[in-house]
């Protein structure tokens, strides 16, 4: 089976999705006494996605990387990484890879006792 | 004069009816068209682009000038001249606008004087202008350690101190 690198557009993406499905949640509830102030400085009653864009709840849901217990700690959709950390990581056995070339260039250094 | 041709490089930005959108989430408008004149929505949310935005229409030589995202709402506006002052002079608060403006030689309080003098309510700009000043110069205090806080850096504080003179030069000049 031939593993796909999620690439940085990708990872947007996926990011972008996300952070849409937890603002949308917000819209659910807007019967506040305290109606919801934006960034351009007036109050909206009834505030769609888009409203929240710039509130403190938009930067903080941006950050956030999972929910979910089992997955809070890992690296998703990067190559990059420790071996074995994620299932996204890619082998270090494969050649012309990054993490293949970084190996082989720590056994040279202690071949020639640079290391 | 087309919205088509307003588009910058870039396959976030998009036509849609009357207004030229930029997708940031969903899609937020950016301007619209009448009279041969340009009216670019003042947003915080898309602050950057709006900046880059202007920078364009300036290399142009196009005339244009600022309304309230309140606008674009097609419930519409009270008060719309008043509104779009206050909104003038709070978004000059906002530091993004505050140093964007700077970076590119756009002075956004003569483009306003220009929108009074276009719309006649250069009456209204005063009492705007206090609102606004207000907002900027209010400070909180701490109560256990008896410190300031304010909501605006020094430099637009400032800069707010001296603006009223600078409001009347420019609409004499």
């Amino acid at each position: 089976m031939v593993k796909v690198i999620r690439d940085r557009e990708y990872r947007r993406y996926v990011l972008e999705k996300k952070l849409y499905y937890r603002l949308e949640k917000l819209t659910y509830f807007t019967y506040s006494f305290y109606r919801f102030k934006g960034i351009n400085g007036y109050t909206i009653s009834k505030p769609i996605v888009s409203d929240y864009i710039g509130s403190d709840s938009y930067k903080i849901f941006k950050t956030i990387s999972t929910t979910k217990f089992d997955s809070r700690d890992k690296t998703k959709y990067s190559p990059n990484g420790m071996y074995g950390r994620s299932s996204y990581d890619r082998s270090r056995k494969v050649k012309n890879t990054r993490e293949y070339d970084k190996c082989e260039f720590f056994k040279l250094l202690k071949e020639y006792g640079l290391k | 004069m087309d919205l088509n041709d307003l588009i910058l490089s870039d396959n976030k930005w998009s036509v849609n009816g009357n207004f030229l959108m930029f997708k940031k989430l969903q899609n937020i408008p950016v301007c619209y068209i009448e009279d041969d004149i340009i009216y670019i929505f003042l947003d915080a949310r898309i602050a950057k682009e709006i900046i880059r935005f202007t920078k364009s229409l300036m290399c142009k030589k196009l005339c244009f000038y600022f309304t309230t995202p309140k606008f674009s709402n097609p419930k519409g506006v009270e008060n719309l001249e008043y509104e779009i002052l206050y909104h003038y002079l709070f978004s000059y608060a906002n530091s993004v606008f505050f140093y964007g403006f700077r970076k590119i030689d756009f002075d956004l309080i003569d483009n306003m004087v220009k929108w009074s003098e276009y719309s006649n309510t250069f009456h209204l700009v005063k009492s705007a202008f206090q609102a606004v000043n207000k907002k900027v110069q209010s400070k909180d205090w701490y109560p256990f350690t008896i410190t300031k806080h304010y909501n605006y850096n020094e430099e637009i504080r400032e800069d707010f101190n001296s603006l009223y003179r600078h409001i009347q030069i420019s609409k004499i000049v």
